[in-house]
């Protein structure tokens, strides 16, 4: 019995030690749980981040997390060892983002079109924001955030990358399926409008 | 390094870097792996239900295949090919007799007399159910129809009138083609009439022929026509004889 609990720990530690192309190989080939378990202890912050900077919305950002997280699950045979299993991972998210941050925006656009008048528009008021405590880096974050939702979806995505959360322009470029000239300019303008939307705070 | 433009907005970028970092909720594993469990009960009711239900994929195209077959049965019970084959009146048709060998010919067209003379022998009244049918039929029907059949008995009566004086004729087709139904009658050798019209042994009792009754006009008619017929078979004689 001690030999096989010793086993086990040894295995356990084996498996937190190993890269994350390891361990989801493992999770492909001999269905080890634990390894999905871990892959998902490292990527759940990350990914949370990310989402919420693009979609600007918690418990929507929590949901396309676990989509993200069932998608691997589901698919990790399609998962092939030349990649990176992070570009991978982040591939996935960004895709269920932009899928739900266009649905949201529809369901918003049809809501308004329901209830408005005829040619006036609204302000959708962000009430989902986290962290709940609201500090004066709170309020500032939330600046940032309403600032960053302004900027053009693809100008946001890459900058979130980025800027955010500080991945290399090759990573981003596998990420967003273009080349890293697009990338390099995409962050660009991304910036600029930021700066502009943000100049009152940089004034203060 | 950096990059120029890293250093151009480096405010924004510092900005972006100080943001707080979002971390996922509590029970974040917990709720995923209930997730992953659903999937999976789901997964097996489907395939349960799989095997009782058809694929949904086949569910078009077997909606397509229905349509096509109402369509069909719309379009054809209106065509007027869609006849009842009860009600279909059978086609009044010769029987016909194609002449190879002219010996065999001569023995068959002995025992047709044979055969004719025993029944002649038989009592009159027996009538064959199919002409009786017949004769109700034409009964009921307009007399334009008739004249067809008033064509072929004048032939039929040339040929015998030619029979008595002993002609030659050479025969293709005696009947017309409505009333014949496959092939025709031929005859590679010249045939005495005497022979044609035994040979034949096809009689107006043994064949389905429709019989008009007609009215005095009609009879009038035949009569003067059966006159002009005759008297063309005496002029013709009479110029083969000079």
């Amino acid at each position: 019995m001690e030999i096989n609990r010793e086993a086990e720990f040894r295995k356990e530690n084996n498996l937190n030690d190993l890269p994350d192309e390891e361990l989801i190989l493992e999770f492909q080939q001999n269905g080890t749980e634990r390894a999905f378990e871990i892959l998902v202890q490292r990527y759940k912050n990350p990914l949370t981040n990310y989402v919420f900077r693009y979609l600007g919305d918690y418990e929507a950002c929590v949901d396309v997390v676990q989509e993200t997280m069932i998608k691997v699950y589901r698919y990790k045979d399609s998962y092939s060892s030349i990649a990176k299993f992070s570009t991978w991972i982040y591939t996935i998210a960004g895709n269920l983002a932009k899928t739900e941050y266009r649905r949201r925006r529809r369901r918003s656009f049809l809501s308004i079109n329901d209830y408005g008048e005829e040619h006036k528009t609204f302000d959708i008021p962000d009430e989902s924001y986290r962290p709940d405590i609201i500090t004066d880096s709170g309020i500032k974050d939330k600046i940032i955030q309403e600032a960053l939702m302004k900027v053009k979806d693809a100008y946001r995505e890459a900058v979130i990358l980025r800027d955010v959360q500080g991945m290399t322009y090759e990573e981003i470029s596998v990420i967003l399926g273009v080349n890293e000239g697009t990338v390099k300019s995409r962050i660009n303008r991304g910036r600029v409008q930021l700066q502009e939307l943000l100049k009152d705070i940089y004034n203060e | 390094m950096k990059e120029k433009d890293e250093i151009k907005y480096e405010k924004v970028i510092k900005t972006l870097n100080s943001l707080q970092k979002v971390n996922a909720p509590a029970g974040f594993e917990a709720d995923l792996r209930r997730k992953l469990n659903q999937e999976e009960s789901l997964k097996e009711e489907k395939s349960f239900w799989g095997k009782m239900l058809l694929p949904a994929r086949l569910i078009p195209s077997f909606g397509l295949v229905v349509a096509a077959m109402i369509i069909l049965m719309v379009v054809n019970s209106n065509s007027e090919q869609m006849d009842n084959p009860f009600l279909i009146e059978p086609r009044v048709r010769e029987d016909i007799v194609e002449v190879k060998d002219y010996d065999s010919f001569k023995k068959q067209e002995d025992e047709i007399v044979k055969e004719k003379s025993l029944r002649e022998e038989k009592p009159k009244n027996e009538i064959h159910p199919l002409e009786k049918k017949n004769e109700s039929k034409v009964e009921g029907k307009p007399q334009s129809g008739g004249n067809e059949m008033l064509m072929d008995d004048k032939i039929k009566e040339d040929i015998l009138s030619r029979k008595d004086e002993g002609d030659v004729v050479t025969l293709k087709s005696t009947a017309p083609e409505s009333t014949l139904t496959e092939g025709s009658i031929t005859l590679e050798e010249p045939v005495t009439t005497s022979e044609v019209a035994t040979g034949m042994a096809i009689t107006k009792d043994e064949l389905n022929f429709r019989q008009v009754q007609l009215n005095t006009e009609q009879q009038k008619e035949v009569d003067q026509l059966r006159m002009k017929v005759q008297n063309q078979s005496v002029e013709n004689k009479e110029k083969r004889n000079k």
